[in-house]
């Protein structure tokens, strides 16, 4: 913890805003403060966390409201992690996508859902939909194209390609070599593409 | 970078190279065979981008901004809870007999009318038509009236 920014933190208490050291401290910082009952800190890391966080969520879930309980649950956990927290080599944001992934998982397995095998991959069976697609549309297609794939190949491409996180953060996240999850990535993106085969040329604006 | 890797590295992460591993950006093969690879990377890279989120509402926000506040009265009623007085066993023998209280009641109004039939039948035999009304007398027998005896 760096006791200058504490420090600097408790002159601020004085002021009628935050500083600019508090805008500018990282996600430790504002968990040590935090950890001290700092509300203000605490809406930071909300602030900062939040709009990603609740999208990830979304695209694991495919659904809106069930992402939001489970974002009120995760911040919850963030207030009361917070006086214990330490920095044991992984980031916050590396621990809080955990525990959001943990939660979806949770709610995921409380309806019978029929997940498929991980190694699982469609078969090309023709378009799905001929129509020419709104973007909403094409929005909601995409989105249930990623809710009936695989569980982890899902999770995969969400943190990969849509929270934009490095391959070694990703693997971290899921507990698995890098390498296992390039595979996962490959499968993924395999399926995406059949599961959407007949709608992606006029989504895209391509010539069939 | 072999070409192996390369179409591994599109299959994987796209057609971007930005969104390769960062070691890995610099070569990107060229090579015509991997123009299949790379043109459904494409394809598949602009299908993920159809789907937006929209962000958190201010309503969520707020909710989890006031998170802090409902824990520390979730936290102040289990410490109270936690500082009442432990009421010992006579104390809980008590609060389990005010618990009780209507079946307690209920049960000693059958048992005084118990007794009171019972005494009416060992009374002598001249006495009985007295102890019939004194019954009808304590069930009320205008009560009985709306049943069919």
């Amino acid at each position: 913890m760096n006791a200058r920014m504490l420090d600097d933190h408790r002159a601020s208490d004085d002021g009628a805003g935050p500083s600019e050291t508090d805008l500018a401290a990282g996600d430790d910082t504002l968990m040590a403060l935090a950890g001290r009952g700092d509300e203000r800190a605490y809406a930071q890391l909300v602030d900062r966390h939040l709009d990603r966080s609740l999208a990830f969520a979304q695209r694991v879930l495919g659904s809106r409201p069930e992402a939001e309980d489970v974002l009120q649950e995760a911040f919850l956990r963030v207030w009361k992690k917070a006086p214990t927290w330490t920095n044991d080599g992984a980031r916050f944001s590396t621990w809080f996508y955990r525990v959001v992934l943990n939660l979806c998982i949770d709610r995921k397995r409380k309806p019978a859902h029929a997940e498929l095998p991980e190694d699982f991959e469609f078969a090309d069976d023709g378009p799905i939909a001929d129509e020419q697609l709104e973007e909403s549309q094409a929005s909601e297609l995409v989105e249930k194209a990623l809710t009936a794939l695989p569980e982890r190949q899902r999770e995969a491409v969400v943190l990969c390609y849509y929270q934009g996180l490095s391959n070694k953060e990703a693997a971290d996240i899921l507990d698995v070599r890098v390498k296992a999850l390039e595979s996962l990535l490959v499968r993924a993106r395999k399926n995406l593409l059949v599961l959407l085969n007949g709608v992606r040329g006029e989504v895209l604006g391509e010539t069939r | 970078m072999t070409s192996d890797r390369t179409r591994e590295l599109l299959g994987a992460y796209g057609a971007d190279p930005a969104r390769w591993p960062g070691d890995e950006t610099s070569v990107a093969a060229e090579s015509g065979e991997l123009e299949t690879a790379r043109a459904e990377a494409q394809r598949v890279d602009g299908l993920l981008s159809l789907y937006s989120v929209e962000p958190a509402s201010g309503a969520l926000r707020t909710a989890i901004l006031a998170l802090p506040e409902r824990a520390a009265d979730v936290r102040d009623v289990a410490r109270t809870a936690r500082a009442r007085p432990s009421r010992g066993f006579a104390g809980g023998f008590l609060v389990a007999l005010r618990g009780a209280l209507p079946q307690l009641t209920g049960l000693a109004i059958a048992s005084v009318l118990g007794f009171m039939v019972g005494v009416a039948d060992l009374l002598p035999a001249h006495d009985r038509n007295v102890s019939v009304d004194a019954s009808g007398l304590v069930l009320g027998e205008d009560a009985l009236g709306g049943f069919d005896s």
